[in-house]
C-alpha cells in the first residue's frame, strides 16, 4: 500500500482551503531512523481495515505560523491555542485520508487527537510497522507528515 | 459502565501475567495534561462505536524494569526494545479496554500503537471525553494509565 499520494493530497487540501498556507511536499522518505526538529505533534490513530498512526510534526517556529494562518491571530509562544491548532490540523488531514481512503474501498474510522509537546521528544512506532514521512516547506520552515501502518488488523 | 474498574483491572491482570509485577491502582488525578519527564509514553488510538485513546507514561528506571520482565532482557537506556515493550504494553491495555467495553456489543478498533520519549515533554488529548487518569504503584516507582474515551453517536 502507497499511502505518500494520499497522505501529500490530504494535507495539501487542508492547508489550501482551511489554513490558507502555502505549502509545497517534499519527497516521501522511508527511513525509519530519520529524526528532524519538532516541539509540537500532533498524533491521530486511524482503525478498520488496517492499523495506523498519522503525525504532524512541527518546530516551534512553524507551528506558531500554522496557529496564526488558521486562526487568524497572533501568537508568541506555544500556548494552549497553538495546541489546539495543530490537533485540529492533525484532525482535518486524518479526515481527508479516511475520505480518500474510502472513494478506493478502504475504511477506516479516526480516534482523537494526541497532541506532544516539549524541547527534547522523540515519537517512533513498533518496529515492524511500515513508515512514510513527507516534508512539507512553508515560508516560516519545515514541517513533517508521518504515516505509520500495518498490514495486520 | 465504571471506566476507573476497567482501567485498574486491566492494568494489574496484564502486569501481572505478561510483566510479572504486581501494581497497586492509586486514586485517578485530576490534571488532563500531562507532564512528563525523562519517560516514555506508549499510545494506541480507539475508533468505531467509541473514539478516544488509551496511553500509559512510565518514567524511564520503570520502563527498564518493565522491558527487562517483559522481554528477558537487559536494558541500559530506552532503546527500540523498551519502545516495543511499551507500546506493546499500550497495545494489550488497549485490547483489554476494548473487550470490556465492546461485551455491550460495542464494535471498538485499535489504532497502531506509537511511542513518545524524551528528557521532558507534555502530553494531552484534544478531545473532551471522559478522562480516567490512574496513577499505579510498583516495586520500581509510579506509573501512570490515561484513557479519554467518548462514545460516538
Amino acid at each position: 500500500m502507497n499511502f505518500s499520494e494520499t497522505v501529500i493530497a490530504a494535507t495539501s487540501e487542508v492547508f489550501e482551503t482551511m489554513i490558507m498556507m502555502d505549502i509545497t511536499p517534499g519527497e516521501a522518505q522511508e527511513d525509519a531512523k530519520t529524526v528532524w526538529p519538532r516541539n509540537v505533534s500532533g498524533l491521530m490513530g486511524l482503525t478498520g481495515d488496517f492499523r495506523g498512526m498519522l503525525g504532524i510534526h512541527c518546530p516551534a517556529n512553524v507551528a506558531l505560523a500554522i496557529t496564526s494562518a488558521l486562526l487568524g491571530m497572533d501568537v508568541e509562544e506555544i500556548d494552549e491555542d497553538v495546541k489546539d491548532a495543530i490537533g485540529e490540523v492533525t484532525n482535518m488531514v486524518s479526515g481527508g485520508i479516511k475520505t480518500l481512503l474510502a472513494e478506493e474501498g478502504t475504511n477506516l474510522d479516526v480516534s482523537i487527537p494526541t497532541l506532544i509537546s516539549g524541547e527534547s521528544y522523540k515519537v517512533n512506532c513498533l518496529s515492524d510497522a511500515n513508515r512514510v514521512i513527507i516534508p512539507f516547506e512553508t515560508t516560516s520552515g519545515m514541517f513533517w507528515a508521518e504515516f505509520k501502518f500495518t498490514q495486520n488488523a | 459502565m465504571n471506566l476507573a474498574d476497567i482501567i485498574a483491572e486491566s492494568t494489574k491482570e496484564i502486569f501481572s501475567s505478561m510483566v510479572m509485577m504486581e501494581v497497586t491502582e492509586g486514586a485517578p488525578k485530576a490534571n488532563i495534561v500531562t507532564r512528563l519527564t525523562n519517560s516514555i509514553s506508549g499510545t494506541v488510538g480507539l475508533g468505531g462505536s467509541y473514539k478516544g485513546m488509551i496511553a500509559i507514561h512510565i518514567p524511564e528506571p520503570v520502563a527498564l524494569a518493565i522491558t527487562t520482565n517483559f522481554l528477558g532482557l537487559e536494558v541500559e537506556s530506552i532503546d527500540d526494545d523498551v519502545q516495543d515493550a511499551v507500546g506493546e504494553l499500550a497495545n494489550m491495555l488497549a485490547g483489554n479496554v476494548k473487550a470490556a467495553l465492546s461485551e455491550g456489543g460495542s464494535d471498538i478498533k485499535l489504532s497502531l500503537p506509537s511511542t513518545v520519549f524524551g528528557d521532558e515533554y507534555t502530553f494531552q488529548c484534544m478531545d473532551d471525553g471522559d478522562i480516567v487518569i490512574m496513577p499505579f504503584n510498583c516495586e520500581q516507582g509510579e506509573f501512570l494509565v490515561d484513557l479519554r474515551l467518548r462514545a460516538e453517536n
